[in-house]
């Protein structure tokens, strides 16, 4: 396989709403990427972080605002303080000035993993949107497929939000664009059809596919597979089906 | 540099694996070079193995023939620029804190004082120069060459 990152719609979409939100003059700078497990978001999420220079922490169930401050100061190279303002006025120059020189540098985005905690304690969105208002660094928050939902359900917080991100997974072009990419064998469209209807629409399980129907033709030395040549056998080992138990 | 790489400076390139490791708790070689834009695996090692010398990451045990798994070892959230086990640099192949590296043995031999010494006169050896009454004949050496004079006029 070849080790390369492909840019899927999804990726790509993120990559345009980060840099909206980092270019655009006088917007919320909020954003929500959201979906299902297995749709790519944390890959997507570390290539971007890295692109971008950002800044990642991640919520957990018992996060408070302090200690979500306190993990931001702590990534950008602080300590956990004992006042929010003090934590918040420490970010918000390190967000913007490099620790060294004291020169500007360019804004820095903020990703959040697990935001659906963050929805438990009101003040610590609103810590976020004073950083991001003071800095002028957008804030990301990530989560599960329900995030979306309970941010509409909060008109307070819907209208903060400028980028609404849903990672849906990959659908056939995509498909076709992750095997040109990364196979080293040349896939045959049958079988990558074949492929994307068994993984509904998961990259995970779809690399993993890929990566047998590889090593297959490889094995073989085969250069290109097809529908027929794969046959019947199995790309995955999922959960049987049991009918009801008899008596 | 083949196309459609960029070239990291060592210290960015770490913080990136160290930044993707926070995120995906655990990295394999394909997915760093996958999270860092335009890195070449050559380079991801490099960097990788010196994280790992210097006591940053380890190899999760596993299978022969398997991808290796790496993850932290060190629960800073950010990487510093010089090892804070050692306190050297993480281009060093070694981590060890008493060790003196070739820079630092140099330093040290610039900075020792020179000592010049008088080859087989006889006379004791010269202190540090320049010295209080450096510009003083020694005794002997003035009546040996008015001996000479003295000699010569003779």
């Amino acid at each position: 396989m070849r080790h390369q990152m492909v840019k899927t719609k999804d990726v790509k979409q993120a990559d345009q709403a980060i840099a909206d939100l980092l270019n655009t003059e006088n917007i919320e700078r909020m954003g929500v990427f959201w979906g299902l497990p297995g749709t790519g978001k944390t890959t997507a999420v570390a290539h971007l972080a890295n692109l971008y220079d950002g800044v990642y922490i991640r919520a957990l169930g018992c996060s408070s605002v302090t200690s979500v401050l306190g993990d931001i100061c702590l990534m950008l190279g602080g300590k956990r303080l004992l006042r929010r303002s003090d934590m918040v006025e420490y970010i918000c120059h390190h967000l913007t000035t490099e620790a060294v020189t004291n020169n500007p540098v360019p804004p820095r985005p903020i990703f959040v993993d697990e935001a659906d905690y963050c929805f438990r304690q009101v003040d610590i969105l609103d810590s976020l949107r004073d950083i991001y208002d003071i800095s002028g660094c957008p804030v990301i928050l990530i989560g599960m497929e329900n995030i979306a939902r309970t941010i509409r359900e909060n008109g307070r917080f819907a209208r903060r939000i400028t980028q609404w991100i849903e990672f849906v997974g990959i659908d056939i072009e995509d498909a076709t664009q992750v095997a040109a990419e990364v196979c080293e064998v040349q896939v045959q469209p049958d079988l990558i059809d074949y492929l994307w209807r068994e993984t509904s629409r998961n990259i995970g399980r779809f690399k993993i596919g890929l990566d047998k129907i590889e090593k297959f033709a490889l094995s073989n030395g085969a250069a290109t597979i097809s529908r027929a040549d794969w046959g019947n056998r199995p790309l995955y080992y999922d959960q049987p089906n049991f009918g009801k138990l008899r008596k | 540099m083949s196309k459609g790489t960029k070239r990291y400076s060592a210290g960015h390139l770490r913080k990136c694996i160290w930044r993707s490791l926070i995120i995906m708790n655990t990295v394999t070689i394909p997915s760093l070079i996958c999270t860092i834009p335009g890195v070449s695996g050559d380079t991801v090692r490099r960097a990788v193995r010196a994280l790992e010398i210097h006591g940053y990451i380890g190899k999760r045990p596993g299978r022969a023939g398997e991808t290796t798994v790496y993850a932290r070892t060190d629960d800073t959230p950010l990487l510093p620029a010089t090892c804070h086990h050692c306190g050297k640099s993480f281009s060093l192949k070694v981590c060890e804190k008493d060790k003196e590296t070739k820079k630092e043995k140099q330093t040290k031999r610039e900075k020792l004082p020179q000592v010049e010494t008088v080859a087989e006169s006889g006379t004791k050896p010269a202190a540090d120069y320049p010295y209080e009454g450096w510009h003083v004949l020694p005794q002997e050496l003035k009546d040996r060459l008015t001996e000479e004079v003295t000699n010569d006029a003779a």
